[in-house]
């Protein structure tokens, strides 16, 4: 009987020993983990100083996904209305989250630095088509709180 | 035939076959540039530089032609380095367009260089600077900097198709390609330099930046435009057609297309296509029109028994859409009142019926009533071939206009469209008086007055006859011509082949379908109409009032026509007379079968849905079957191949009876000034292309250069006031050198409505407020 | 040097492009001489016999051009190549300034020699003067009733025009010529064929070079034994060397062949300036390669140069001295390449840009060691490469240059500059 009770004061005693240790819980979303830069999340189309966005649409990327997450479609930019530092452009570029695997491949494909991951991973939505990021969308990247 | 060594590999080959061209029917690539098979060896780009045992250096494979027991190395170390050595030199002054170029993914120098090339390049100097973005003309693009100078392009403008449009200007490494004078191309084969050019120099400007190869399909089909039906390669991206390319078949095809048919494919989704069904001028549900059109189906039946229903074929359906409808008209619509529409009334016998390969080896060839160049320009292409092989080819054109051109030069003669059959008959008449059938032929017009000196005819009746191997182009006008070819034919020993260069276009497919496509039958059908005996029209992409000959008839049978039902692509111009107007999925939208003027039965591919209410054929036949609560089965079994010798349609059967008179033409009213004729002219065929109208013209109609000063037309065209019959009525018209004096040519078809309404043509004025252009 | 002059009759006789002066001094006596004594084969073979060979460039034994025309019964042209462009080479062209007469004399007696019944000169573009100089003899020619129809009453009829190319190195090339002279784009064409079975305008043509048509009317004056009794047995008769460069008198000298260079230079064209030392010479034209001083007492024909590591050519001498920066000469001459290149080809076309563009670099010391690496591998992909021999000339220089003075352009490298302190030159920007 003892030996239960000592048990008992031992499995307790380990229990409460624990309660007064730190914790590696991260309270989200009040507390948020910190992410390295190199983190595959979110795609975002990037722009250069001038403010021409960098991506040509040249479909590499599209090429490249392993999961055809990628839509690109091309056109060229109407004369002193340049949209990309070149006359072509990507007048649609769709990522659909639900397929990426977010391996990286499109970043590690694009010729001008123009489509990359950022660390933003809360994608989470009740809508398929929610889903589906649109180069709006990409151009301006959530920055995580 | 000689026999080589190649790579280890023996290989036996005709005497004057190029190494490359040898290799190539082992599988052995050796990677070119400025060589095409079509047009000959050059020797510039250096690419395909091949080692030849005992000869001292590495040799250009497609200038070198084999020799008996040559021994050839594709692969090793010289011919490695020297692969290597010019791409290296093509890549230093080569932009790094790839992300922006069209050519990505399908480029040959990106191919070659992954896999001959080198791996870095040392080039560290600047790259010489050209024009990116120049324009050949409205549809193809150049970017000078991109061009690897093979040439192809030059050659092919200035040796193969005769029209010197493009040149190279310049020097050393500034040789850039251009157009003569800066000057937009205006040749209607311009497009084909799209598919030459290995790199993305010469691009199409419909195309820029629509689709890469990986996120296209590619469907087999033919071009349904004219009666050729070029072999050609859809390019799909999201259900829209976004590109045509030739698609070359090998030892037959060059895979060549006229600008009309590579450009021309938006017709599908052009503004104009019918994509609503109308019933009674009022917008409708498909199920509903499909419900109303079986509705009058059967109260015609009930009211008038079995054959009151007429059914049209016209368009451009497939073999099998054809067969559909034959088969529900008689099994459900209980009539076999099936006919095709017709805008010539000629017919040709498929016994007759020759191919291209006629054309290959043609010594003669006659156009009768037919412009190549206008009316199928790829055959134009294929002669041009012909003639640089054999500069002695023989061109005779018959008609009412010339139809010989200084790049296909001959000799004209120039007869009224209804004299052409009485031209033949008594050319026969006057070089084989004897020969069978001969005299019969020509036995009412013996005395009939030609404007052709009878040295004249008896000269082209020898050359008729003389020829080794006779091949004639016929636009079907004159109905007799059909009867002088028969006679030819069984007058010459030796090979005489005719080529139908009328529609629509497909009609031999229509006639495997079961349905008699000549004129005749059309006519009856109409006729039957306008008595009375046939209540209903089903118009299955025939359009009576602009294609039929005998305009009053088709305008008379339409109006006493109970129901008028037309299923369509473009509105027709019988919709005035029309009670259901249907949307179907046309060329691009329904697999199928399609016989060209060959009679080669060849599987356009769908790769498109047909936009808004449009339906296959297929579904308004299985619909009217349901609803007709018959047990109608659509016959998915039939198939045009099983009646055909290979890909060709049966040449058997169609045996011609004993000769017939040609008819004596009527004379013709001498008080009429003008003549109108009507010639086949791709660009008007009727289907609308939105990429095509910079080239389109208001001025369609021609006169010749005296009557267009006379009138007052500018250099690109003008308006004229046509009094007719039926009062004055303006036309665009330009001048033709081809045409002659007081004639007016209309093309065929076209959409415009003035071409409606120019019976009893009495002269063309000028007009005093509308300036020429 | 006083001499007997054969070609450069102008140097005897002032003013002898007149035709009164001209007849006044045996002028077309040989013609008349052809014409009565000799049927055309006998003329061929007596040019056999004589072994006159092309002064072009190649040295291809004449009489033996000749005799390739196949006897077919086609209408023979004979073009000749007055396009005279290889730099250092200017003999031609005081031929046809100052002695137009003896050329024109020797086209007709060639034509009548191979049939031909319309004959071209082709004059190089940048030569105006010489064009109207020639222009002018062909009238006086017909004037005379030497040229056009039944010559002289010989029965034989030859049509005489000069055409004027547009200022093209490569045209001086003979199928390039020949597409030039139809009206095309000046680019050389695939042989086979030959231009002796289809040239111009597909009929059987002789090209031949101004210096050698020259010969004609002397070895017919003078006869094949004398032509013979001068030069090697291989390499026999006289030729005009045009000497340029660094020596005292600049000039042609219309010398024997088998002359020796030193003889050239020092005897004839007043040597080297004084003061300097020959550091290596270029025998004939740019498009070979450098000999270098020890090899001076090669005499000047085709074999013995060929065996001293470079050709004879077109018998363009440069002389080159210590103050001369091989870089810099090197860099200049393949500039001329990559601006005559036709473009047709590949490897000439973008390799002579390239050569080009590496060597001002290193001229203007900016280059790096790899450079003369790539440059010799350039120079490798290229050579053998090309569709005609103009991408082979362009190396000629180059690759002797490296091997005999890589000293220099390692210098250019490693002290980024000249060591020879000449001035930086700009060939690209200059």
């Amino acid at each position: 009987m003892f030996e239960g009770i000592k048990a008992m004061a031992q499995g307790l005693g380990s229990t409460f020993h624990a309660l007064g240790q730190p914790r590696d819980t991260i309270e989200y979303p009040e507390k948020r983990r910190e992410y390295s830069p190199r983190f595959r999340g979110k795609h975002m189309l990037a722009k250069d100083g001038d403010g021409h966005e960098l991506c040509v649409g040249c479909g590499l990327c599209e090429a490249v996904c392993p999961a055809h997450a990628i839509r690109v479609v091309a056109a060229e930019a109407e004369d002193g209305k340049a949209v990309s530092w070149t006359n072509r452009y990507a007048v649609d570029y769709e990522v659909d989250m639900i397929r990426c695997i977010f391996c990286g491949m499109c970043e590690e494909a694009c010729p001008t630095n123009a489509v990359r991951l950022t660390p933003f991973n809360e994608l989470a939505a009740s809508d398929r088509l929610e889903m589906i990021a649109d180069k709006e969308e990409l151009l301006h990247p959530p920055v995580r709180k | 035939m000689i026999r080589l060594t190649i790579d280890g590999q023996e290989v036996t080959v005709p005497e004057g076959t190029m190494i490359v061209d040898a290799a190539a029917r082992l599988g052995v690539d050796v990677p070119v540039y400025c060589y095409h098979q079509a047009l000959g060896p050059l020797g510039a780009c250096r690419m395909c530089l091949v080692q030849v045992e005992k000869m001292p250096k590495l040799v250009t494979g497609c200038t070198t032609a084999v020799t008996e027991g040559m021994v050839v190395h594709t692969k090793g170390g010289a011919v490695e380095k020297g692969r290597k050595g010019v791409l290296e030199f093509l890549l230093i002054n080569h932009p790094l367009d790839c992300p922006v170029c069209d050519k990505g993914g399908e480029c040959y120098l990106q191919d070659y260089t992954f896999e001959y090339g080198p791996g870095r390049g040392r080039f560290q100097e600047p790259k010489i600077q050209k024009v990116k973005n120049g324009p050949i003309n409205d549809l193809v693009l150049i970017d000078q900097e991109r061009c690897v100078l093979c040439q192809r392009c030059v050659r092919f403008m200035g040796d193969y198709v005769g029209e010197e449009q493009l040149l190279l200007e310049g020097r050393g490494v500034e040789t850039v390609v251009t157009t003569v004078d800066h000057q937009p191309a205006t040749s209607q084969f311009t497009g084909n330099v799209i598919d030459l050019c290995p790199v993305g120099a010469l691009l199409s400007a419909p195309y820029y930046h629509k689709g890469r190869p990986w996120n296209i399909d590619r469907h087999s089909t033919v071009c349904p435009h004219c009666p050729v039906g070029c072999s050609s390669l859809a390019t799909t991206r999201e259900s829209h057609i976004i590109r045509l390319e030739g698609r070359p078949v090998p030892d037959r095809d060059w895979g060549w297309l006229c600008d009309r048919g590579r450009f021309g494919y938006d017709f599908g989704y052009h503004a104009d296509r019918i994509a609503d069904s109308w019933v009674k001028e009022r917008a409708t549900s498909a199920a509903q029109a499909t419900r109303d059109v079986a509705e009058w189906m059967q109260q015609t039946n009930a009211q008038y028994g079995p054959g009151s229903i007429g059914f049209v074929m016209g368009g451009q359906f497939t073999a099998e859409e054809a067969h559909l409808i034959k088969k529900f008209a008689h099994d459900v619509a209980q009539s076999d009142n099936v006919a095709v529409m017709r805008n010539v009334r000629g017919y040709l016998p498929a016994a007759l019926n020759g191919t291209f390969q006629d054309l290959t080896e043609a010594d003669t060839v006659v156009f009768v009533g037919v412009d190549p160049y206008e009316a199928v320009p790829v055959v134009h292409l294929k002669l041009r071939d012909r003639l640089r092989h054999f500069s002695q080819l023989k061109v005779l054109g018959v008609g009412p206009r010339r139809l010989t051109r200084d790049t296909m030069p001959g000799r004209d003669y120039l007869v009224a469209s209804q004299d052409e059959a009485v031209f033949f008959a008594r050319a026969l008449a006057a070089a084989a008086k004897d020969g069978p059938g001969v005299q019969t032929l020509v036995d009412s017009v013996r005395d009939y007055v030609l404007p052709v000196s009878d040295a004249d005819i008896e000269a082209f009746g020898q050359a008729l006859l003389d020829a080794e191997h006779l091949s004639l182009l016929w636009d079907g006008e004159n109905a007799a011509m059909a009867e002088v070819l028969a006679v030819l034919a069984g007058l010459r020993e030796k090979p005489t082949a005719v080529l139908p260069t009328f529609g629509p276009v497909n009609w031999r497919g229509y006639e495997q379908a079961g349905i008699d496509p000549r004129y005749d039958n059309v006519e009856e059908l109409l006729n039957k109409t306008r008595t009375g005996e046939i209540r209903m029209l089903v118009l299955w992409g025939a359009d009576l009032t602009r294609d039929l000959p005998d305009r009053q008839l088709a305008e008379q049978a339409l109006a006493k026509a109970d129901y008028v039902v037309s299923a369509q692509v473009v509105p027709p111009l019988d919709m005035p007379y029309i009670d259901a107007l249907l949307p179907v999925a046309t060329w691009g939208e329904v697999e199928g079968t399609y016989v060209n003027m060959e009679g080669r039965l060849s599987i356009g591919a769908a790769g498109v849905q047909p936009p808004g209410q449009a339906r296959p054929t297929r579904t308004y036949v299985a619909n009217w079957g349901r609803l007709f609560r018959q047990d109608f089965g659509l016959d998915d079994e039939w198939d045009p191949f099983d009646s055909a010798q290979g890909d060709l349609i049966s040449r058997a059967g169609n045996n011609h009876g004993p000769a017939q008179a040609v008819p004596r033409p009527g004379t013709r009213d001498a008080s009429q000034e003008w003549t109108i004729i009507e010639g086949d002219w791709v660009m008007e065929n009727g289907m609308p292309s939105e990429i095509l109208e910079p080239r389109e013209t208001e001025f369609v109609a021609r006169v010749s250069p005296e009557d267009a000063a006379r009138l007052g037309i500018g250099e690109h065209g003008g308006y004229v006031e046509a009094q007719t019959a039926g009062g004055t009525v303006m036309i665009g018209v330009q001048a033709d050198p081809a045409i002659v004096e007081r004639t007016l040519w209309i093309p065929r078809g076209s959409r415009h409505d003035w071409a409606q309404h120019l019976e009893g043509l009495v002269k063309l004025t000028r007009p005093e407020e509308v300036p020429s252009v | 040097m006083s001499q007997k002059y054969y070609l450069l009759r102008n140097r005897e006789v002032a003013d002898i492009d007149r035709m009164d002066v001209y007849l006044a001094h045996g002028g077309y006596q040989a013609l008349k001489t052809a014409l009565t004594d000799y049927k055309p084969e006998e003329l061929v073979d007596l040019v056999k016999k004589s072994g006159l060979r092309g002064r072009g460039g190649a040295g291809f034994p004449t009489g033996m051009k000749w005799g390739f025309l196949p006897n077919d019964g086609r209408k023979r042209y004979l073009v000749v190549n007055s396009d005279e462009a290889e730099p250092g080479t200017y003999k031609d062209r005081e031929i046809i300034e100052k002695n137009p007469h003896q050329l024109v004399e020797g086209i007709i007696i060639s034509s009548y020699a191979t049939k031909a019944r319309e004959a071209y000169i082709y004059c190089r573009g940048e030569f105006l003067f010489g064009a109207e100089q020639l222009q002018r003899a062909v009238s006086e020619a017909y004037a005379e009733g030497f040229l056009g129809e039944n010559i002289l009453g010989s029965g034989f009829s030859v049509d005489l025009k000069v055409y004027r190319g547009a200022g093209a190195y490569i045209c001086g090339e003979e199928s390039a010529l020949l597409e030039s002279l139809e009206g095309r784009r000046g680019n050389p064409r695939l042989k086979p064929p030959f231009p002796a079975i289809a040239g111009l305008y597909g009929g059987p043509t002789v090209v031949n070079n101004v210096e050698t048509i020259t010969n004609v009317p002397a070895i017919v004056t003078y006869g094949a034994e004398w032509y013979t009794s001068m030069g090697t047995a291989k390499s026999p008769g006289v030729k005009i060397f045009s000497v340029s460069g660094r020596v005292s008198r600049p000039d042609n000298y219309e010398i024997p062949l088998a002359t020796p260079l030193r003889s050239l230079i020092d005897d004839y064209a007043g040597g080297v300036l004084p003061g300097h030392k020959i550091k290596a010479v270029i025998p004939g034209g740019s498009s070979v390669p450098l000999l270098l001083p020890d090899k001076l007492d090669t005499p000047l024909d085709y074999e013995s140069v060929l065996q001293a590591g470079s050709m004879l050519g077109s018998g363009g001498c440069i002389v080159l001295d210590d103050s001369v920066c091989m870089v810099g000469a090197t860099a200049r001459l393949v500039k001329f390449y990559r601006e005559e290149s036709c473009g047709k080809c590949t490897p000439c076309r973008e390799g002579t840009y390239w050569m080009t563009d590496v060597l001002d670099r290193i001229e203007r010391g900016q280059g790096t060691e790899e450079d003369l690496d790539t440059l010799m591998d350039i120079a490798d992909n290229i050579g053998g490469k090309c569709f005609c021999p103009l991408g082979d000339a362009s190396l000629g220089v180059l690759v002797s240059a490296m091997k005999f003075f890589r000293d220099e352009f390692e210098a250019h490298v490693r002290e980024h500059a000249c060591p020879m302190g000449a001035k930086l030159y700009d060939t690209v920007n200059h």
